[in-house]
């Protein structure tokens, strides 16, 4: 088992045919991503917004250079940026192969969208709140998940 | 050559045969062969009517399968009885002496179908393999006695027979043992997509022989074979992209043949800084993406080093081409993530259609390589399409690149020295300016040519020369000015430029005190050890050091602190302004400011008016230069120019004439 990495990058949607076409073709990515990712061992979070993707990736580190090589030959997004790659102590989202926020539900949508544009608007120190933004949200949502 | 005279028999092999070599001839033949020697009862096999030496190795095996060059005598008939081979005249009986049959047994078991035939088309004698082969449904009570009858019990299909037929026919014309060419027909069996090769020989003596090969059809090209892959990439490489290419220029269109040639941005970065297991990853990344962004039929291919090639499959339209070209630029030009490290590079690509850039793969490739480089010159990143003027250009390129060749062993460059003057009106020095007198094009300016000396690797001699011409020019000054030449980041790079520079001073005598180096911002920020230590070597000689174009690039105040420069050149677009641009001017405030408190003295540049000079030394410049002050002049003029400034008046009148060369310092 090689060693645990971590990557995050922020990309932008390239995917084209409104609103509708576009849940559709998201729900398709974590759908697969999940099923991809259960298998290889990879964890992560995905914050999607209409313009931007954000995405947390971590796991073995073979396993997670392959996968983030078949994400980035996706021609569903564009102009990928890392924000940050490297080896990590422990997961922060061991249970979930692929968690999901959309920034455009819940109390924490404005914030996420302003760290998303800093990012891409390249704000030095942006990458960091980015990943701070999704740890914040998955867990907010997954205490939120556990009251149901 | 081959000397059977001392050649072992078979049986008793020599520890290093010297003949025949037992891998290379078939048993059969060999036995042949050391049986004719005995019935000439001669030492050599060219004692054999007709026979030449045999060649060695793969010269042989050809020989071997050439029948024309079995030893048959040509001008006579070798079934005569004087020809020692055969007592009688008919084919059919004499075939267990002639070289013929020796070759058909040797074929025997070798997975060759071959049949011999007389010119009644009736089979002589068949090795094995033809049934196999050609799936021949052989009745064993009633073999096949023609040729025909035999083709008809295959399982070819009769398109195939009867093409195989004329084969046979067209053979039965030739009239001498020179024609024995071979006579081939493409055929395909019923049963498969293989196709059927014949080839008929007129062996002489009224007997022929049809051999018979399937080949495989032509691989798909997506799939390199595997002894033809890049082995970093498992691409095809560049021979096989070439034939691939020719083949199709073959076809009946070639219009929709489309080459499209990638060259990655900064790999040599990438090498260099994360080592060559990192780079070859990349490679084979690249490869991988290649592919993705490419469709079936395309055959991508690595000519080498980060240099890749792609043949967009048959009939690709020039908006499909540049769709894929688009697509590979963003799709190589994303981040990787290798060994745990995020890697980036970008893809420079060149694209060219056949017919219009060119009906051969040779000008296809130099088109689509014209337009990658045309990628490159724009910026890189970026796919370009060929066009003419892209080769007028590069002609263009190619003659300037031979000219500047040329102009340094032909003394076409010459130094032109423009003054510097202190605020009070003293000549303090020179700075010495490169021009190319160019026989056909006159004077031209460094900005038009240097790039192509750093191009084409001359900068270092043509730096060398600068320096030990404008060394040699100081020293016939008077006093204690000083000469300043300019140095490329490029020199600076180099760790010998220091050495150089004290090799121009003890050639010329001239004290290091006396010369200046003027360096750019951009040099400070690459290779900056080397650099580092390059200056400090030059101010150990007593060389001083100058920054030059300071307020454009990279202005970076915190250079001034790494080196204790001697002098700071401001920028012309700080200096030479009309009018009261009052940010510029608290600009050049703060930096001569910051001049006096480091000891450094500040020097304004592109000064053209009285107005600009008066209000550079209000503003604290203590030196000057330009046109208001003195133009660049050859060497010739110097001494009518230091007289000029021998009694410090007021200086050349020569006021709003503007630059026409630019920035001098390029």
């Amino acid at each position: 088992m090689s060693e645990l990495y971590m990557v995050t990058y922020c990309s932008r949607n390239l995917i084209t045919g409104g609103e509708a076409a576009t849940a559709h073709e998201v729900d398709q990515i974590l759908a697969v991503s999940r099923r991809n990712n259960k298998q290889s061992g990879i964890t992560g979070a995905l914050l999607y917004n209409a313009g931007s993707f954000a995405q947390l990736l971590e796991g073995p580190q073979t396993a997670l250079e392959r996968t983030f090589e078949t994400i980035q030959c996706d021609p569903r997004h564009g102009d990928v940026m890392i924000l940050h790659a490297g080896p990590v102590a422990h997961r922060s989202f061991p249970e979930w192969s692929m968690a999901f926020v959309d920034a455009k539900d819940g109390v924490q949508a404005p914030a996420a969208m302003a760290a998303l544009e800093a990012v891409l608007a390249g704000k030095p120190g942006a990458g960091d709140q980015i990943v701070a933004t999704l740890k914040k949200l998955v867990v907010e949502e997954g205490e939120w998940a556990t009251l149901l | 050559m081959i000397s059977l005279g001392t050649s072992p028999t078979i049986d008793r092999p020599q520890p290093n045969p010297p003949a025949l070599s037992r891998s290379l001839l078939p048993a059969a033949f060999r036995r042949w062969l050391l049986d004719q020697r005995s019935k000439y009862s001669l030492g050599t096999v060219t004692g054999i009517p007709s026979a030449r030496p045999w060649p060695k190795g793969k010269k042989a095996l050809k020989r071997w399968r050439n029948a024309e060059e079995f030893p048959v005598k040509p001008s006579a008939d070798p079934l005569a009885p004087d020809s020692g081979l055969a007592p009688s005249r008919t084919a059919a009986e004499s075939i267990g002496q002639i070289p013929a049959l020796a070759l058909l047994a040797a074929l025997q078991g070798s997975g060759r179908a071959v049949i011999l035939f007389d010119a009644a088309l009736q089979i002589i004698h068949r090795t094995n393999d033809v049934d196999n082969l050609l799936g021949a449904a052989v009745e064993p009570d009633r073999p096949a006695s023609s040729i025909v009858e035999l083709l008809r019990q295959t399982q070819l299909d009769s398109s195939s027979i009867s093409a195989a037929h004329q084969a046979i026919m067209s053979a039965l014309q030739m009239s001498s043992l020179q024609e024995t060419l071979p006579v081939s027909s493409k055929l395909s069996r019923n049963d498969g997509n293989k196709a059927l090769q014949i080839t008929v020989k007129n062996l002489g003596s009224s007997i022929y022989a049809a051999f018979f090969e399937f080949h495989q059809p032509a691989v798909a090209p997506a799939a390199a074979p595997l002894e033809e892959a890049d082995h970093l990439t498992g691409l095809a490489m560049r021979r096989q992209f070439e034939r691939e290419l020719r083949d199709r220029l073959l076809e009946c269109r070639p219009a929709g043949v489309a080459v499209l040639l990638m060259d990655l941005d900064r790999f040599k970065q990438v090498n260099d800084s994360h080592g060559h297991l990192i780079g070859d990853a990349l490679l084979h990344r690249v490869g991988e993406r290649l592919q993705k962004a490419t469709r079936q039929g395309d055959l991508v291919a690595r000519f080498g080093g980060d240099e890749f090639a792609v043949l967009l499959r048959s009939s690709c339209s020039h908006d499909e081409a540049v769709v894929i070209a688009t697509r590979i630029v963003d799709l190589i030009g994303r981040s990787y993530l290798i060994e745990g490290q995020p890697i980036s590079v970008g893809a420079s690509v060149g694209l060219a259609f056949a017919p219009d850039h060119g009906t051969d793969s040779a000008t296809l490739l130099r088109n689509a390589d014209l337009a990658m480089y045309e990628s490159k010159r724009q910026g890189r990143s970026r796919a370009c399409c060929f066009d003419s003027t892209l080769l007028d250009s590069a002609v263009a390129r190619y003659s300037n690149e031979r000219d500047l060749r040329k102009a340094l062993p032909a003394r076409q460059f010459e130094l032109h020295y423009q003054p510097q003057v202190t605020v009070d009106g003293t000549l303090c020095g020179f700075e010495a300016l490169i021009r190319w007198r160019h026989p056909e094009r006159g004077l031209i300016p460094p900005a038009e040519f240097l790039p192509a000396v750093e191009e084409i690797g001359l900068m270092d001699q043509v730096g060398s020369w600068v320096l030990i011409t404008a060394c040699k020019e100081a020293t016939k000054w008077p006093g204690d000015l000083v000469v300043a030449i300019n140095a490329a980041p490029s020199q600076l790079e180099k760790p010998g430029f220091a050495d150089c520079v004290r090799d121009a001073l003890k050639m010329s005598r001239l004290p290091g005190c006396r010369l200046e180096i003027e360096i750019t911002e951009g040099a400070l920020l690459s290779q900056g050890t080397v650099v580092m230590e390059t200056l400090q070597r030059l101010r150990e000689l007593g060389v001083k050091i100058a920054i030059d174009d300071f307020g454009t690039g990279y202005a970076s105040l915190s250079q001034l602190s790494q080196f204790p420069f001697d002098k700071i050149k401001l920028d012309r677009s700080l200096a030479g302004f009309d009018g009261n641009n009052l940010k510029k001017r608290a600009i050049v405030r703060a930096v001569t400011s910051l001049g006096q408190s480091l000891g450094m003295t500040v020097l304004a540049e592109g000064v053209e008016t009285v107005e600009q000079m008066d209000r550079l030394k209000l503003d604290g410049c203590s030196t000057l230069q330009g046109y208001y002050l003195g133009r660049p002049s050859p060497a010739s003029q110097i001494e009518g120019i230091r007289a000029h400034f021998a009694t410090p008046v007021e200086p050349e009148n020569n006021t709003a004439e503007s630059n026409p060369e630019g920035n001098e310092n390029e």
